[in-house]
């Protein structure tokens, strides 16, 4: 037990010096090795990296990206917007639910919340300013729609999942989709009854005419068309869940030219986009693997699973404290670190518990959406404020506190119907 | 003065190198798509193969990552967890940069080094992929290594300059270069080109 | 001494029964002091002959790894699993048999490596979803194979060698992306191959995936003469010999399972079992001598080649010109 608090101490000091994730864990990992392992652990740092970043599996990630960056960059996404406000505004909180279905469809495609929600952002706040929206729940129904994407499949943060737990993406990807839906579906309840109560919180009615809806549906094709290509690709059997990201690459590029947005600029930016982002994943889970080898090597990971094992507690108990733990942890620490940094010490013990790597998995997710969106490091939360450029932040927490809520409610109903996840899961294997 | 020139020289030429990395890498990530997807096509409907295209997307992938490390840092993009330095003060923050850089290096020289025993032993014992392509492993790990050592590269540069700057007291400038990223920061890249960012007008409601 | 064992794959039966119990009971009971660390191929993550590599810098003493990982950095390791070489287990040790001191001075050359074992996983066979009756059936098929040997066999039959984790292979199977793949029998049954696919071909076309033990020589030096040779003996009596023979059960076992007969492991599948028949056999070797042995040869030294002749060559009545 001493290793683990040491462990966790120079983790704990090294992220409070602001020192970048990846170097923090890299270091970890070979200052942990050379004290706790008689064996020159920190040789194999060429060999791992060099492991690590010829999966083919981990190509999706940038695939994805791009692919994100691509429909984002040829404005794809505000006409999904305009399409999904003319067919939802009839409903009490009107535009709010544009907000969560464009989020949730076009994260659907987009690997990034952060994109996603910075885009929403940027077409939905003149509207509501205009149509008179509360703008606090208005920026909360952005944040927490953005969260949406990590979960309908495709998922970065699902796939990076899987890499850490050898778990198959195309379950994974299958398991999200109820639970997403779901949720989805949660939030615009959430809305609809919050502006029930109180009305003052919606906007003024706008209603659209059908030529407009009609009109408008042209604009929800190229969303649907990724998603058909992307998933539709993987179940119905032509590709690889990386496979598939290339194909839906293809497919972007094919709607920025139909729509005549590419140039060398666009794809300038969107190439730049693309490889930041993506090197900033890679090296968290280059590090990150790195240090799983390192506490591996030494014998932390057996000695937790052991641990946890000794407590005699429940299953359930324990699954609980772990919930806890991961929506403290989520206040305070950035989601993909959270996950690199947890995942490989705590999925080998739930799974020690007898529960599915799948369903943990969607699980997990959910605790990250949630971390996304509570404060003080909410990355979504600062997204919406950043582009709001006016009022003060406690607006968008104050205003994503129903979602934070209906999230908790989704973990547990997640907790009770295990089925959730692992209906369609099922019909792979 | 002859010493701050040459210093943003140096910038500018680590600017310009990671930038041609990246679209380098870039293009290679639309070429891999595009090689993937026409086997998966030819896979499909002709049940042929031409064989090892995923093994040489899975290069790609690493020689293009490796070459956008550094980028990323010149960009800021390396998530830092700034809880706490927000509640610093500027010389303290500066330190904290510094220490970023320096933690950096501690990843970075080991990883270059043994990076470089990968290339090595590949070339000594003329390691071929164990694969129909028989690719020569050296090729692929050569590059991915010159990517870690362009990473490695712009990591002292940007601490030499930064270390330089704040010698002149220039605390704004060396922030520049090594603080950590603003949210501000963070959507003007998300957002410089979205089509509509810049103007958030009507957004062709009627 | 501290000793930090590799072992091969932890979900089957050569490390559970074998190597776990073999370096963290045997031998610390029979050398007291010696003390062990076991890991395993799938928790330290090195792809290829990274695991060896690292021996070699003193990261691990000991590794259990399968000889076509390796292959990469020492072609000549292909030369002792060739392809539908040995279809018979006993052929398949004889031939091991034999070309064991090539395997042994070439890990010393290229690893520093004493080698300690070689013990086969079950015969790598071909399972199939729609039909096969024979070698002849599989060209026009997309079979999932790896290792460029292998490869380079089914292509030599008209079918297209495609590359893919072993994970994925069951959904591909099932949705058509592969029309067969290849792996040890019994390994293919637990990971539920046998209900996508529907028929199995037993002969070792994938060869017999060899997991190869070797120690660090600086390891193996640091053992007095009295306990190199304890060790030696240890772990041909009670890690390869009987490994041998549980993969000759399991390889059957396997092919019981997938074909509906008993089944200790579980519900068994109902696969079809395609005969091996004689023209097959022949065909097989005819495509080994004019198209595999013939690349590989041309990959190594011809002092390798003359040295397979002699060895693993005569044992399976095969010379490479
Ligand atoms: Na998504
Ligand atoms: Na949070």
């Amino acid at each position: 037990m001493m290793i683990i608090g040491v462990v966790l101490a120079v983790l704990l000091l090294f992220l409070l010096l602001s020192i970048p994730v990846a170097a923090a864990l890299a270091a970890l990992g070979l200052s942990m090795g050379s004290v706790y392992s008689p064996f020159p652990l920190y040789k194999a740092l060429g060999e791992i990296s060099w492991s690590a970043g010829t999966d083919f599996l981990l190509l999706a990630i940038p695939l994805f990206v791009l692919l994100g960056e691509i429909l984002l960059r040829a404005g794809i996404a505000e006409r999904t917007y305009r399409a999904l406000f003319y067919w939802l505004s009839w409903l009490p909180g009107g535009l709010m639910h544009a907000n969560v279905a464009t989020s949730a469809l076009f994260a659907a495609t987009s690997g990034s919340s952060v994109a996603t929600a910075a885009t929403i952002t940027t077409v939905a706040l003149p509207q509501a300013r205009k149509f008179g929206y509360a703008e606090s729940l208005f920026a909360g129904s952005i944040a927490a729609g953005g969260t949406l994407g990590i979960l309908i499949p495709p998922s970065i943060n699902l796939i990076v999942y899987g890499f850490l737990t050898n778990t198959s993406i195309p379950r994974l990807f299958l398991a999200g989709i109820v639970p997403g839906i779901t949720l989805t579906i949660l939030f615009m309840i959430g809305i609809v009854v919050i502006c029930l109560i109180n009305p003052k919180l919606s906007g003024q009615k706008v209603n659209s005419s059908w030529s407009q809806r009609l009109g408008s549906l042209k604009d929800l094709i190229p969303v649907l068309l990724i998603f058909v290509v992307v998933i539709g690709s993987i179940y119905a059997g032509f590709a690889t869940p990386t496979e598939s990201a290339a194909l839906g690459v293809l497919a972007a590029l094919a709607l920025a030219a139909a729509h005549r947005r590419l140039s060398l600029v666009m794809l300038r930016d969107v190439v730049e986009g693309t490889m930041r982002t993506t090197a900033m994943i890679m090296l968290i889970l280059f590090a990150a693997y790195f240090l799983n080898f390192v506490l591996a090597s030494i014998g932390l990971t057996q000695m937790l699973t052991d641990f946890v094992n000794n407590l005699g507690m429940s299953p359930m108990a324990t699954m609980l404290v772990i919930v806890a733990l991961y929506m403290v942890l989520g206040f305070f620490i950035e989601t993909l670190s959270l996950m690199v940094i947890t995942i490989p010490i705590v999925a080998p013990v739930v799974v020690g518990l007898g529960f599915d790597p799948v369903w943990f998995g969607v699980l997990l997710i959910l605790l990250i959406e949630m971390a996304l969106i509570t404060p003080p490091v909410g990355l979504n939360l600062y997204v919406v404020q950043g582009i709001r450029q006016s009022g003060s932040i406690s607006e968008v927490m104050i205003g994503s506190i129903p979602f934070v809520g209906l999230i908790l409610l989704m973990i547990f109903l997640l907790l009770l119907y295990p089925d959730l996840a692992l209906i369609l899961a099922r019909y792979v294997q | 003065m002859a010493g701050i020139e040459r210093m943003g020289k140096l910038l500018s030429l680590t600017e310009i190198v990671n930038r041609v990395g990246v679209w380098v890498g870039g293009l290679l990530m639309f070429f891999t798509s595009a090689m993937i997807a026409v086997e998966v096509v030819l896979r499909k409907v002709f049940a042929i193969s031409m064989g090892g295209a995923d093994e040489i997307s899975s290069y790609v992938l690493a020689i293009s990552c490796s070459w956008a490390f550094g980028f990323a840092l010149l960009r800021k993009a390396h998530i830092r967890i700034d809880i706490f330095y927000a509640k610093m003060g500027q010389r303290l923050q500066s330190l904290l940069d510094l220490l970023s850089l320096l933690t950096f290096l501690v990843y970075q020289i080991p990883l270059v080094y043994f990076a470089w025993l990968v290339v090595k032993t590949s070339i000594i014992r003329n390691s071929a992929a164990n694969t129909p392509l028989h690719t020569p492993l050296w090729i692929p790990q050569g590059l991915w290594f010159l990517g870690l050592v362009c990473f490695l590269l712009t990591t002292v540069v940007l601490l030499v300059s930064s270390v330089a700057r704040l010698a002149r007291g220039d605390l704004e400038g060396a922030r520049a270069l090594t603080g950590p990223n603003t949210i501000e920061d963070e959507i003007k890249e998300e957002g410089a080109s979205l089509p509509e960012a810049k103007t958030p007008s009507d957004g062709g409601f009627r | 001494k501290d000793l930090r064992v590799v072992g091969s794959w932890n979900s089957l039966t050569m490390f559970k029964n074998f190597e776990q119990p073999f370096w963290t009971e045997k031998v610390p009971a029979a050398m007291p002091d010696v003390t062990v660390e076991m890991t395993s191929l799938g928790q330290v993550n090195l792809n290829g002959p990274a695991v060896l590599r690292q021996m070699d810098m003193g990261v691990f003493d000991v590794v259990h790894t399968v000889a076509d990982y390796v292959v990469a950095d020492s072609p000549v390791l292909a030369g002792l699993d060739m392809p539908a070489l040995a279809p018979e287990i006993e052929q398949a040790r004889s031939v091991v048999d034999a070309y064991r001191p090539v395997v042994a001075e070439t890990l010393a050359r290229d690893f520093n490596a004493k080698l300690l074992a070689i013990a086969p996983y079950p015969a790598q066979v071909i399972f199939c979803k729609g039909a096969v009756a024979g070698l002849d059936d599989l060209k026009g098929k997309k079979i999932r194979a790896s290792g460029w040997t292998t490869s380079e066999f089914v292509t030599a039959l008209g079918a297209t060698g495609v590359t893919m984790s072993f994970s994925e292979v069951p959904q591909s199977l099932q949705r058509g992306v592969v029309d067969c793949a290849i792996t040890g029998s019994l390994s293919g049954y637990s990971a539920g191959w046998g209900e996508v696919a529907d028929h199995i071909y037993p002969l070792p076309v994938g060869g017999w995936d060899y997991v190869i033990t070797s120690m660090s020589m600086k390891t193996w030096e640091s053992f007095s003469e009295a306990e190199q040779q304890q060790l030696q003996e240890m772990i041909t009596d009670e890690l390869e010999t009987p490994a041998w023979q549980v993969t000759a059960e399991e390889t059957i076992a396997g092919v019981d399972c997938l074909t509906g007969k008993q089944c200790a492991h579980g519900e068994p599948n109902n696969l079809t079992l395609v005969p091996i028949s004689d023209n097959d056999l022949q065909r097989a070797q005819e495509v080994l001598v004019e198209n595999v042995l013939p690349a590989w040869a041309a990959k190594v030294s011809p002092a390798d080649v003359a040295q397979w002749n002699e060895t693993a060559g005569k044992q399976a009545n095969i010379q490479i010109k």
